[in-house]
């Protein structure tokens, strides 16, 4: 096959031959494939037959703008992210829609088609493609079960998802603690103490509250201000502390099907329960996670990258706003997310296993989210869900070579396809961050193999829709 | 990776009563499972990516042998090349007169 039809209007985009053996790309008035661009895309449709569609980096007004690979929560926040599309023309007609169709990337989404993403610049563009309007991301929001409502975001072309306030399924939050005092002032308020009013301040029905705690817990538990909430308290036997049993139990003990792991040195901003929650009703999310910031406003988490099989930490010590011209701050899939703010579904974290007592300090989270992954479902960051962490207070630095081996023998191979290869590789991997000076290419690459976010073909088959207002059941 | 518990005779989670312990245990259980899984996954991939390195290097391995036996070949032509020459310098002129030269000195 050596053949791409070209598209630059609406009037052109008319729907191919079901037979032909080729593809479609619409650049638009302005838009020119670039050298390597037909070659790269017919290349990558070439090496996977089973794809239904390809699009790469582009050039907008000379300054190259890399893209993430394939991502249906970006999709919807950015609906642009991956134009011009190269689609095959037998995918066109068994979609029934044509090239020019703005809704044409959505229909690959809930198609569950595989759509490729070449890391190298494909075409050039005086502007930014245009993408769906608003009214096609609602129509696909319904579409996907999504109750909430697209509005403009802080930058042309993006959007972020407005929950509906109707909507708001039970969720239960377990919060391992040790009662550790904040340290601030006589008073002495714990951590989960100021946790639990900021989640008290949300005001948020169907709630269920499960603190877990263990000998290490300092103080008498049952003194502690539940500020109103329907707390429970789930009590460990005395033995070694793990975070990853302290969630178990609270897991297993959980009434609701959707779940949120909760450190408790957090506190919630307002609506981020509900930013998160909103996500659970299309049936292919498994896991979501928020934008964490240290007290003085920089990013602590806004989702995790694993480069040379180290998970690490994007954007951190950035201010929000300075990770936009990276995605920073839209919706998106994302490798993993961490287990300081984990919200999921509670069959599937225990069919699972839940988090791993083989890593009962690091790397518990990754793991989850990788384990998630392997069942089929996607994990996302939502960085309209914020949240204030005292890191310190919970976390330990170190990483013990026990954990790390057994890391290693897992998923020392993983990959990120959603880490442009582009990318620095960091200095010092075992530094758990990435600052700046990872998002500038090194050298400029000769090679653009095309990637895809699939993991094995169980990946790509359509989902029962769950219905989260079930009651949770035991494993 | 070690994931073999010993607990004493009768301690082992899986035989508890207390459903919070054996409930653990089945997650702990499915963890497991699901890493060995995903080892064999990642260990089969490895073994398919040396086989094909194997293999490759077999042929090239194929294509060298072709090489040194050709090597040989040429050597051995060489070598008999070498010995004609011998017998062709031992027939040369300025040999048959050093050899006379030779045999006149001894008879002195």
């Amino acid at each position: 096959m050596r053949l791409l039809h070209v598209v630059s209007s609406h009037a052109d985009g008319s729907q191919c031959d079901q037979r032909c053996q080729g593809a479609a790309i619409n650049l638009g008035a302005t838009g020119q494939l670039s050298e390597i661009g037909e070659q790269a895309i017919l290349d990558a449709l070439e090496s996977r037959p089973d794809a239904d569609a390809v699009y790469g980096d582009i050039k907008i007004a000379g300054n190259t703008k890399r893209r993430s690979a394939w991502s249906p929560t970006r999709l919807a926040s950015e609906p642009g992210c991956c134009l011009p599309l190269a689609v095959r023309c037998t995918t066109l007609a068994e979609l029934g829609c044509r090239i020019t169709d703005p809704d044409l990337p959505f229909r690959l989404v809930r198609s569950e088609s595989l759509v490729l993403h070449v890391p190298a610049v494909v075409s050039c563009h005086s502007r930014a493609p245009a993408g769906a309007p608003v009214t096609e991301i609602n129509n696909h929001l319904v579409e996907v079960g999504i109750a909430g409502t697209a509005v403009a975001g802080s930058e042309a072309g993006t959007y972020r998802i407005v929950p509906d306030p109707s909507h708001r399924p039970p969720l239960s939050i377990i919060i391992p603690t040790a009662g550790q005092p904040l340290g601030e002032g006589s008073h002495q308020e714990l951590a989960v103490e100021r946790c639990l009013r900021s989640v008290a301040a949300l005001e948020r029905p169907n709630l269920e509250i499960i603190l877990v705690v263990g000998d290490e817990y300092q103080g008498d538990p049952e003194a502690i201000n539940d500020f109103g909430l329907p707390i429970r308290l789930e009590r460990r036997p005395p033995r070694e502390f793990s975070f990853a049993d302290a969630c178990n139990r609270g897991l297993l003990t959980a009434r609701n099907e959707l779940v949120l792991l909760l450190n408790d040195d957090t506190e919630m901003d307002p609506g981020a329960l509900d930013a998160l929650a909103v996500h659970f009703g299309d049936p292919t999310i498994g896991a979501a996670g928020a934008m964490l910031r240290y007290p003085d406003g920089t990013v602590q988490h806004a989702g995790m990258v694993i480069v040379m099989a180290h998970p690490l930490h994007p954007f951190v010590g950035w201010q929000p706003s300075e990770s936009r011209t990276h995605g920073g701050t839209l919706a998106r899939d994302v490798i993993a997310v961490t287990g300081a703010c984990l919200m999921s579904r509670r069959s599937l974290l225990l069919s699972v296993g839940a988090m791993s007592e083989q890593f009962p300090f690091s790397f518990n989270d990754v793991d989850l989210c990788l384990k998630i992954r392997r069942a089929g479902y996607r994990t996302i960051v939502e960085p309209g869900a914020m949240l204030m962490h005292r890191e310190s207070l919970s976390r330990t630095a170190h990483i013990f070579d026990r954990e790390w081996q057994r890391w290693l023998d897992r998923w020392g191979e993983v990959t990120d396809p959603w880490y442009h290869p582009d990318y620095h590789q960091p200095n010092d991997p075992t530094s758990l961050n990435l600052n700046a000076n990872h998002l500038e290419p090194p050298v400029r690459r000769n090679h653009f193999q095309a990637r895809d976010t699939s993991l094995s073909p169980r990946v790509h088959h359509r989902r029962r829709a769950e219905n989260l207002e079930t009651p949770a059941s035991a494993p | 990776m070690s994931s073999h518990r010993v607990t004493p005779e009768g301690t082992d989670p899986i035989d508890s009563d207390n459903m919070t312990e054996l409930n653990l245990e089945i997650l702990r259980l499915r963890d497991l499972a699901l890493g060995h899984e995903s080892r064999a996954e990642m260990l089969t991939a490895r073994v398919e990516e040396l086989e094909g390195r194997y293999s490759k290097l077999r042929k090239d391995n194929h294509v060298l042998e072709g090489h040194i036996e050709g090597l040989e070949g040429h050597i051995e032509g060489l070598e008999e090349a070498n010995q004609e020459l011998h017998v062709e310098l031992g027939r040369s002129p300025i040999i048959r007169v050093a050899r006379a030269v030779a045999r006149r000195l001894k008879l002195r």
